[in-house]
């Protein structure tokens, strides 16, 4: 038997959009996933769906994140706001370093972390508006660089990070 | 998620189940409805990059993959 997906209809899309945030909610992901991809085949473009996948995919971090951190700083690549790029991309490093924590590579959480930093910072200075969300995420990365035992331990001992992308 | 054979089969079989429920769903539900369609492409995805699964659908006996109708 062959399997072959459905194109969606063009009027369903927002309603599809809000089902892969309920399930994201929901803490299943790879369903919200699917969704945003089914939204993407019909248009390409939408930023929304784009925005909800990489934070799909960020959220499978804890148990995929060899094969899908490229893939989630990829979707947030195609946001438009430079502010949202650089948030986003953030994002996805925390996610990644907090990943990295709990599978025991301290270095490798301590140079996530600082890529995050990093990109947190570049999005305070684009942020929109009163948005307090970056500042928020940096100081959240200040604390556990500066809080976790294991992070302040290794950070004293020089190392080269090694990252496992997978193939 | 790794499945031995014979789980990888039977999951094979109720995603195949799905498929014709949501198909038969789309049919019956309001056309502005995607949960359908969004479901069924989601069973696709697992029956076509899920390792074990693809393993397991290959597998199966002809006779088994004819959802009915």
């Amino acid at each position: 038997m062959s399997y072959a997906l459905k194109p969606l209809v063009a009027r369903n899309l927002d309603a599809a959009l809000a089902l892969a945030k309920h399930y994201r909610d929901l803490n299943q992901p790879e369903e919200a996933e699917s969704i945003c991809r089914d939204v993407l085949a019909v248009s390409p473009n939408a930023e929304d769906a784009w925005r909800t996948l990489g934070l799909a995919l960020t959220d499978r971090f804890p148990v995929a994140w060899m094969t899908i951190f490229d893939e989630a700083c990829a979707a947030f690549a195609k946001l438009s706001s430079e502010y949202e790029r650089a948030y986003y991309t953030g994002i996805a490093w925390e996610r990644y370093a907090k990943a990295q924590l709990e599978s025991g590579r301290a270095h490798n959480a301590i140079h996530a972390f600082e890529e995050a930093l990093e990109r947190f910072e570049q999005a305070e200075k684009f942020t929109p508006g009163d948005e307090p969300n970056p500042i928020l995420h940096y100081n959240r990365c200040v604390r556990a660089l500066t809080t976790y035992p294991e992070l302040v331990r290794a950070s004293g001992v020089p190392h080269q990070p090694e990252y496992e992308f997978g193939d | 998620m790794e499945l031995d054979a014979a789980l990888a089969d039977e999951a094979v079989a109720a995603y195949e189940e799905a498929l014709g429920c949501f198909e038969e769903a789309a049919k019956l539900g309001p056309v502005e409805e995607p949960g359908p369609v969004l479901h069924f492409n989601r069973c696709v995805r697992a029956l076509t990059t899920h390792p074990e699964l693809v393993r397991a659908a290959a597998a199966r006996p002809q006779q088994r993959l004819d959802l009915g109708g």
